[in-house]
């Protein structure tokens, strides 16, 4: 599943928190929405203390290592895949480069402590996905239809509690409409004409402006009532004029469920092609240039400039200059520009050049589904599931048979997408409960703790039987290397890391390819094999 | 590679996808808005959106938000009696405050805490749609739970039962005023 998906789903969920209740409340959906993209998981917290002490003539093996309970300290570049524990945080907001520590907001929320915030997902709250207008698609254009937005607005009203003719709404353009109410219309059509006066002087795109003077305003009707609505949409404009309340359920309604995926992931364009490109999007966000277009094109060069050896070893213009030299001749330009100079002396080449070296330790050619990739589709499809499933089974043979526990978490969350801690989710699911209960070592975890370590136990999971299917042969110190500071993120460096444990420098001295590497060296060696196994780019 | 091997390689790493997008977190709780709403600068009127999540968010707020705010008592139960060693059963009536301004209903459900606080009489109307807190004792710093009352002057907090909370709520509850100490 996509991350936007995924996002979707939980909107949705958010979506009924807040509009099944008679007022719409503006602050509260922005902060259910803050919490949900920007606040780090608690997983960590019951893990060791972090030390940073730099030991270079520590001497440990692995056993003396853990019970000294003395790990996280990396002095490598700052790594941190994945250990913020939010998916949004690791995978949607800022897979170009890490989150730090010194990216989140830290508040002390009674009742649940410190509570750990990243200033990014206030950003792409407002930005990204409350705030922005979505224009007119042309494919929207060819099937007569308004913008999602607009649909989306149409749909709920369908959906709402409120007494009046709403379950016929229709949003469509008219050119001879003018507008009539009833009472129980007349709160939405009042706050539809106060956003049309508010958004009055917004400028809107070329295809709306055509659409409109051909064929008239959009018009929302329901009933004998109808009320003009504006060109383009937020969805915060949206939900702001909706008839509350809406009904207990609606989240679940297929129809609303599609289009809010739809409009998630146009809304979300311009902010992942700008993540691909390297480029800040505090910066360039609500920039017109370049377009979405010219954004693509420019991933795409990237893309090439850095499976270049050049890229790899760190000299990045020379890549990108490789890159342009690379283009087929016939093609004017690519992103708006000719070549090689007359990119790098622009903002965005002077942008994206300086971006690089973040670039390289990217989690982009870690999770990024782009393009065609749909993910597995397990919810959508039921064809050849069971047959994934017994495959999968089969692959992984004792590994996951043994253990039961792993084995539901595996098959109900990760095939079914089935939720962990919400309500309906496998953690509150009695014959899960059994399973836990039963076993001493997952009975001793609370819930944060032991869905923490499910994951990283798939995650070994994942790893080592893709190691089985490695055309070239992963190292005994290569392996150990991957699962203990990338799957495992625990320290290479400092006192407990990896890198000071006798048993491990025995096999790292054994490895003619990696021994006379430094640990930044061996960490970007090890990202690149792991990339390969995962078939991402680097 | 065979075939065979192809697929194996591609299941698994379409798996590795699935995997890191998957939330293992719960949804943030209704208790949870009320937690931070309570703990961030509140909006000024007519500010945008935006703006004030910069402003609350900026890195001038960090670590400051709660350290900053008021805890005014305005009521307390004593309830010694109840606990005996570690156990903390909760009350099976409801508790009233000393002055009797507030009812707390304590009760429990897999694993959570509720805690149902009704102000009663006057209080009602002296404190709707207020921020009210449930602390250890007269200090901001021993505040574990925060909500706004409603306009009939009530609320539910959901609480993760813990021994800590339990200690506090079965031995002497403290409620008192939160007000946001922002200029």
């Amino acid at each position: 599943m996509r991350i936007t998906e995924r996002l979707a789903y939980d909107v949705a969920q958010i979506f009924e928190l807040v509009l099944t209740k008679n007022a719409f409340n503006e602050d509260r959906l922005a902060i259910y929405l803050l919490l949900l993209l920007g606040r780090k998981s608690s997983y960590k917290a019951s893990r060791p203390k972090s030390v940073e002490t730099d030991c270079d003539d520590y001497e440990a093996d692995a056993n003396d290592a853990e019970s000294a309970g003395q790990i996280v300290s990396m002095p490598l570049p700052d790594i941190k895949a994945f250990q913020f524990g939010n998916p949004y945080i690791d995978g949607l907001l800022f897979r170009d480069y890490y989150a730090t520590n010194g990216e989140f907001m830290q508040t002390f929320l009674p009742g649940l402590g410190r509570v750990d915030i990243h200033i990014e997902a206030g950003l792409y709250m407002t930005d990204v996905l409350l705030l922005k207008s979505l224009e007119l698609a042309k494919v929207n254009v060819k099937d007569g239809k308004p913008t999602n937005l607009h649909l989306l607005l149409e749909r709920l009203c369908q959906l709402t509690n409120v007494q009046g003719d709403w379950q016929h709404t229709t949003i469509q353009r008219s050119l001879q409409s003018e507008k009539h109410s009833l009472l129980w219309f007349e709160k939405v059509a009042t706050r539809l004409e106060r956003l049309k006066t508010q958004e009055e002087n917004k400028l809107i795109n070329e295809t709306a402006k055509n659409q409109r003077h051909l064929s008239g305003s959009y018009w929302l009707q329901a009933g004998e009532c109808q009320v003009e609505v504006i060109e383009e949409l937020s969805l915060l404009n949206a939900l702001k004029v909706l008839p509350l309340a809406l009904r207990s359920d609606f989240s679940k309604d297929p129809k609303f469920l599609k289009l809010l995926k739809s409009i998630i992931g146009s809304l979300n364009e311009r902010y992942r092609l700008l993540r691909s490109c390297g480029l800040p999007p505090e910066a360039w966000l609500t920039r017109k240039q370049p377009s979405l277009n010219k954004l693509e094109q420019l991933k795409v060069l990237r893309d090439k400039a850095k499976a270049l050896d050049a890229w790899q070893s760190g000299h990045y213009e020379q890549a990108w200059r490789q890159a342009f030299a690379g283009l087929n001749v016939s093609q004017d330009s690519i992103g708006g520009f000719e070549d090689f100079c007359q990119w790098q002396n622009s903002d965005i080449g002077q942008a994206m050049l300086s971006r690089c070296q973040q670039t390289e330790l990217s989690l982009e050619f870690l999770l990024e589904n782009d393009g065609d990739n749909e993910g597995l589709g397990y919810e959508d499809s039921s064809v050849g599931s069971y047959e994934l499933h017994q495959a999968l089974i089969q692959d992984a043979g004792d590994r996951l048979t043994q253990d039961l526990v792993l084995e539901a978490f595996f098959r109900e969350v990760l095939l079914k997408n089935r939720p962990v801690q919400d309500q309906g989710g496998l953690f509150t699911d009695s014959a899960f409960i059994a399973l836990v209960a039963a076993d001493d070592d997952y009975a001793a975890l609370d819930a944060a703790t032991l869905a923490d370590t499910l994951r990283l136990k798939t995650s070994s999971l994942i790893f080592s039987v893709l190691l089985e299917t490695n055309e070239g042969a992963t190292s005994p110190a290569m392996q150990v290397y991957i699962q203990h500071v990338l799957i495992e993120q625990k320290p290479a460096q400092g006192e407990g890391g990896l890198l000071n444990r006798t048993s491990f420098k025995k096999k790292l001295a054994l490895d003619d390819e990696l021994r006379e590497l430094t640990p930044t060296l061996l960490y970007n060696h090890a990202i690149r094999h792991f990339g390969r196994l995962l078939g991402k780019k680097l | 590679m065979n075939t065979e091997l192809v697929n194996k390689r591609v299941r698994w790493q379409k798996l590795w996808c699935d995997l890191h997008t998957i939330r293992l977190a719960p949804l943030p709780t209704e208790t949870d808005v009320d937690m931070a709403l309570a703990g961030l600068p509140p909006r000024r009127e007519n500010e945008a959106l935006g703006n004030w999540l910069k402003r609350a968010l900026s890195p001038d707020n960090k670590g400051l938000p709660f350290s900053q705010f008021r805890f005014s008592k305005i009521g307390e139960v004593y309830l010694q009696a109840a606990a005996s060693g570690d156990e903390f059963p909760l009350p099976e009536q409801p508790l009233e405050t000393a002055d009797q301004s507030f009812r707390l209903t304590l009760s429990e459900h897999e694993g959570y805490l509720s805690v149902k606080i009704e102000a009663l009489g006057l209080a009602i109307d002296e404190f709707r749609g207020q921020y009210i807190g449930i602390a250890a004792n007269n200090h901001a710093d021993t505040v574990i739970a925060i909500t706004q009352l409603d306009q009939d002057g009530e609320s539910t907090i959901v609480l993760k039962d813990t021994q800590y909370l339990r200690k506090i709520l079965c031995v002497h509850p403290v409620l008192g005023l939160i007000e946001p100490n922002y200029g």
